[in-house]
């Protein structure tokens, strides 16, 4: 069994729920302080690829960077950089597609926490940075966790944007759950079943851990 | 923090282990082509040390993808119109070459008889039919043309199964989902010693000749080896490979 | 001196409430404010701290203006330094009792002394989850004076606290504001809990 897939599955993922992290924990925080009309739209946008067909979301992507036309003809002719049919395509069409994985349980954290934790910092002089990171985090790290761990299994079982955006192309954007795909269109069922029960495998373990993880700490691991 | 540390040395890892494929061509073919291609390469790779991934996709579905900018070699089509199509749009630099003919069988996974199969379809024996979708695979459209020749396309309509390509219908046929299917001679090679089929040759008369084009994508950066392959395929060695998986020469 | 002049609409039980407050605190004076409850008390500290922002309002600390509504300026929290001890004590969960103290000041002989006055040297690597109400309320007490505060702000903060504890505690804060020169406002329903140790009272009620 080529491994090639595999590895670039779990490379996806790592990439993927790594940048969440980065730009989702600030996200989150906005998100969690205050109802303004600019962040309920914006939150219904970033949960939209919760309910969207992910076609839908691969179709919209496709059209927006393919080089024929429009952002990806620029990114084309000055950076010679496509997201289409490549990698880097698949990595953004990943933060997109599991966004609302990583920032909801992180913001829902975050509104749990009493008002007072980040008064009280604020009293004894601490920024708003400060206490984001000195109090308020190391105070949701088991919501933090449960994020990272459900961004990075969804991450995995992505389909049918990758293949929107990403085509089919072998040591690039061919990961695990497309080689399935391409496997049984090959009629090569020996290798579909491999890669489907490693895929189970991996997925299945993740959210066990989640559940049990969370058992401990008596909180829904999907809040 | 605690977290990040264990991803960061999981990227790190992983960066390094995927290989590199810069020096492999990209040869897009169409599905028809997704037994012989790999007997190809073999023979390619012995003969110069060059190795080819293909990727195999309905010769529409291929076609738009390079339109999209999907990073291909070369693209071996099942007709002539698609590669036509991007040699006028600047996709490539020459005009396809004709590299086979290829021939529609009709075929089963059930021993049924395939003697009058023009009555048979008509028969309440057969609940399911499979073509590759005519848009985008070239031996679906020869398939239909087939049909609507012998009158019978309009009655068995409601029973036909589209497929994406012919890997689809190839899977349809052998799983037996269907009862028959419209598909490539080369299958029966494809599957000798795996899987049993029925079949039989439809025809050529009654579709218009498949020929198969192919072309080197001009966005190519593997022009020398991606000229190696195309030389290739027009050679004895390769025609060889290709009248036994039963394509015209 | 400090001079306070606020006005806020509070949603009480009993419907809206308007809290009007008008007042000056001599510099280096204990106050008791006392009232019923639902009165505004806990909102009258967090205006005068910067967290929570009155309709109408005016302070000021000595010559400095920390909140002027119709000149719209206001001074963050960060900026005024309020020592304050909230009613619930807003204690971190991920830190230890030695890491709240050191969160504020790296001073380790002044957090010694803090940790002297209430009583929690043998504590200092505990959480919060594993000290006992009177502990927590402490260690409240101690983080606030632990940014030697010109002004202090203590909602019920001797609440959990038994008689002989306070007898001990209370000097030692006493002590401590009388060479910083802290201005100490105390929200206290015991009506002698503070006695001998507030020189005025002021009664907080909401209409």
């Amino acid at each position: 069994m080529d491994l090639t897939p595999i590895w670039l599955t779990l490379k996806l993922a790592a990439i993927t729920t790594m940048i969440l992290l980065i730009v989702g924990l600030p996200l989150a925080y906005w998100l969690s302080k205050g109802r303004s009309i600019a962040k309920i739209i914006l939150e219904a946008i970033i949960t939209m690829p919760l309910v969207l067909p992910p076609s839908v979301l691969g179709f919209y992507l496709l059209m927006a960077f393919s080089p024929k036309h429009g952002i990806g003809e620029w990114l084309h002719n000055t950076f010679d950089i496509q997201f289409v049919f490549s990698f880097k395509g698949l990595v953004l069409a990943s933060v997109i597609y599991s966004m609302p994985f990583m920032i909801g349980p992180i913001k829902s954290a975050l509104q749990q926490l009493p008002l007072s934790l980040s008064q009280a910092s604020y009293t004894l002089g601490k920024s708003e940075r400060e206490t984001f990171i000195k109090v308020l985090l190391p105070n949701i790290r088991a919501s933090m966790l449960t994020a990272a761990i459900l961004t990075f299994a969804h991450t995995l079982g992505e389909f049918g944007v990758v293949l929107m955006i990403g085509g089919n192309i072998p040591g690039v954007t061919r990961v695990a759950s497309i080689a399935v795909y391409d496997s049984v269109e090959n009629m090569d069922y020996a290798s579909a079943n491999a890669y489907s029960l490693t895929l189970f495998c991996i997925t299945f373990i993740m959210v066990i851990s989640v559940f049990v993880f969370n058992k401990y700490k008596a909180k829904s691991p999907l809040e | 923090m605690k977290i990040k540390i264990p991803f960061i040395i999981a990227v790190f890892f992983l960066f390094a282990s995927i290989t590199s494929f810069a020096q492999e061509l990209k040869v897009a073919v169409a599905a028809n082509l997704q037994g012989v291609i790999k007997a190809l390469g073999k023979d390619f790779k012995q003969k110069t040390g060059i190795d080819i991934q293909p990727i195999v996709g309905s010769s529409g579905n291929l076609s738009t993808q390079i339109k999209n900018g999907a990073p291909f070699d070369l693209f071996l089509s099942a007709d002539m119109s698609f590669p036509e199509s991007l040699a006028k749009e600047g996709f490539s630099t020459k005009e396809p070459g004709v590299y086979a003919y290829g021939s529609l069988i009709i075929c089963s996974s059930q021993n049924i008889g395939f003697e009058n199969w023009e009555r048979l379809l008509l028969s309440g024996r057969i609940k399911k039919i499979a073509i590759a979708n005519p848009a985008i695979a070239p031996y679906g459209k020869a398939a239909e043309e087939s049909l609507k020749l012998k009158g019978i396309l309009d009655d068995i309509q409601s029973k036909i199964v589209t497929g994406e390509s012919i890997s689809q219908v190839n899977t349809y046929i052998t799983t037996g989902t269907v009862d028959v299917g419209f598909t490539t001679r080369a299958l029966v090679k494809d599957i000798e010693g795996k899987t049993t089929i029925y079949w039989k040759e439809i025809d050529p008369k009654s579709y218009a000749p498949i020929k198969q084009g192919m072309i080197i994508l001009k966005q190519s950066k593997e022009t020398a080896s991606a000229e190696k392959f195309y030389e290739y395929m027009l050679s004895p060695a390769a025609k060889r490979i290709l009248k036994e998986y039963g394509y015209g020469v | 001196m400090i001079s306070i002049d606020i006005e806020k609409k509070l949603k009480a039980y009993r419907g809206e409430q308007v809290l009007k407050i008008e007042a000056q605190f001599e510099t280096g004076s204990i106050t008791k404010i006392y009232g019923p409850s639902g009165a505004g008390k806990s909102t009258f500290l967090k205006i005068i701290a910067g967290l929570i922002e009155p309709e109408y309002g005016k302070i000021s600390v000595d010559d400095a203006v920390w909140l002027d509504t119709v000149l719209k300026t206001s001074l963050s929290p960060q900026k005024r330094k309020v020592g304050f001890v909230f009613q619930n004590y807003a204690l971190f969960p991920n830190m230890t009792v030695q890491q709240h103290l050191e969160y504020v000041s790296d001073d380790a002989q002044w957090t010694n002394r803090l940790l002297t006055i209430g009583k929690l040297e043998t504590f200092t690597s505990h959480k919060p989850e594993y000290l006992s109400g009177g502990q927590q309320q402490r260690l409240a007490i101690l983080r606030a004076m632990a940014i030697r505060p010109k002004l202090m702000l203590m909602d019920e903060p001797f609440s959990a606290l038994d008689p002989k504890m306070k007898s001990e505690l209370i000097p030692g804060l006493k002590s401590i504001w009388d060479e910083l020169g802290t201005t100490v406002l105390i929200v206290s329903h015991n009506p002698q809990e503070l006695e001998g140790l507030t020189a005025r009272e002021i009664y907080v009620e909401s209409q």
